[in-house]
């Protein structure tokens, strides 16, 4: 891959100051290719804030024109571009903020038919899907490719972070072995919920590209904004688990 | 013995509040404090919390204090000041 050039340093220098991190990460990062699946109230976050971070390649995968009630929390999407494609707008805004990073837009949702094709062109993936069926083919194809996922979720004021480490920590279906029946589409949202998770799922995929921290690795971060409750809670791995489990019953599936 | 029952999301807006103190006969099980809660909070709570037959819904997570508990574990005893918190799987962006 091509080293880091002098603009480069110049435009990340500040960041080049974080212990631990240094050009080394720098280069990490220029190195690396992220899937952000919906560039909505989430991923439209993490989706600027890894561009923000200089990440070589991005891969946005987002179905859709741009609705009015996008516009509360998708902050790739603009009133001018009301109608129009919401990934074109999130390429067009990220170009404005760095040109050097290179966009694959892709103009549909993850469904288990794209899914295998979309992880395939990564190093990690950061989940913001609204819909457990997208989050499960992710976590099917992070699991078999051997990929790092940072799962991301909101619901109101609250959310929920974990770090899907293949091989290491459980994985989505370890905790959901089902598509959660309590689950609704619709959900309250302000944009400052979404994007405070935003920024840790990418401060997550910067810290395990970048080799620098400790990712939530079988841990589960909850918050709930109201009352500014933050809580750190130990997952556990079910072994028989379809997607990563090691039993010979999860095996023979 | 008394313990701590949270919930979180979707199981908090359908319970009516975020967490109570509920009064326990003896030791049991965090499945046991599911049941206990559906019965006491009526059916659009018992609906989301547990199945057709009674058993918790294996999507809900349940912690103990910051541990995630099975909800088939019958070694892991709820005891007197514990707290108890049922997880809302969510999933918006
Ligand atoms: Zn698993």
């Amino acid at each position: 891959m091509a080293p880091l050039t002098d603009h480069e340093k110049a435009v990340y220098e500040w960041q080049i100051w974080v212990p631990g991190f240094g050009e080394a990460g720098q280069q990490a990062l220029k190195d690396a290719s992220v899937l952000v699946s919906r560039v909505g109230g989430l991923g439209s976050v993490v989706a600027y804030e890894l561009a923000a971070a200089g990440i070589g390649r991005l891969v946005l995968a987002h179905a859709g024109d741009i609705k009015p009630s996008d516009l509360n929390r998708q902050l790739l999407m603009t009133h001018d571009g009301l109608g129009s494609s919401r990934v074109e707008s999130a390429q067009r805004r990220l170009k404005e903020l760095n040109p050097r990073l290179e966009i694959v837009a892709v103009p549909e949702n993850v469904t288990e038919e794209n899914a295998a094709k979309l992880v395939g062109e990564v190093d990690l993936v950061v989940d913001c899907a609204p819909l457990f069926p997208e989050r499960f083919a992710m976590n099917r194809q992070c699991i078999q490719q051997g990929k790092p996922l940072v799962d991301c979720a909101m619901y109101d004021c609250e959310f929920q972070i974990t770090t899907i480490l293949p091989g290491q920590t459980p994985c989505l279906e370890c905790l959901f072995p089902e598509d959660p029946p309590a689950w609704r589409r619709e959900f309250p949202v302000f944009g400052a919920v979404s994007g405070t998770v935003a920024c840790l799922g990418a401060m997550e995929a910067i810290k395990v590209l970048g080799d620098v921290g400790e990712p939530l690795a079988g841990t589960l971060l909850t918050c709930d904004l109201r009352d500014m409750t933050f809580q750190r809670r130990r997952l556990l791995k079910r072994e028989d688990c379809p997607v990563c489990g090691t039993s010979t019953e999860a095996l023979s599936k | 013995m008394q313990v701590t029952v949270e919930y979180t999301a979707q199981i908090k807006s359908i319970a009516g509040l975020a967490r109570e103190v509920i009064k326990l006969d003896g030791p049991c099980t965090v499945a046991d404090i599911a049941r206990q809660v559906a019965s006491a909070r009526g059916e659009d709570l018992a609906g989301i919390l547990l199945d057709e037959n009674g058993q918790p819904r294996p999507s809900i997570l349940v912690f103990r204090g910051e541990d995630q508990v099975r909800w088939d574990d019958t070694s892991t005893v709820v005891s007197d000041g514990d707290t108890i918190t049922l997880l809302s799987p969510v999933s918006g962006g």
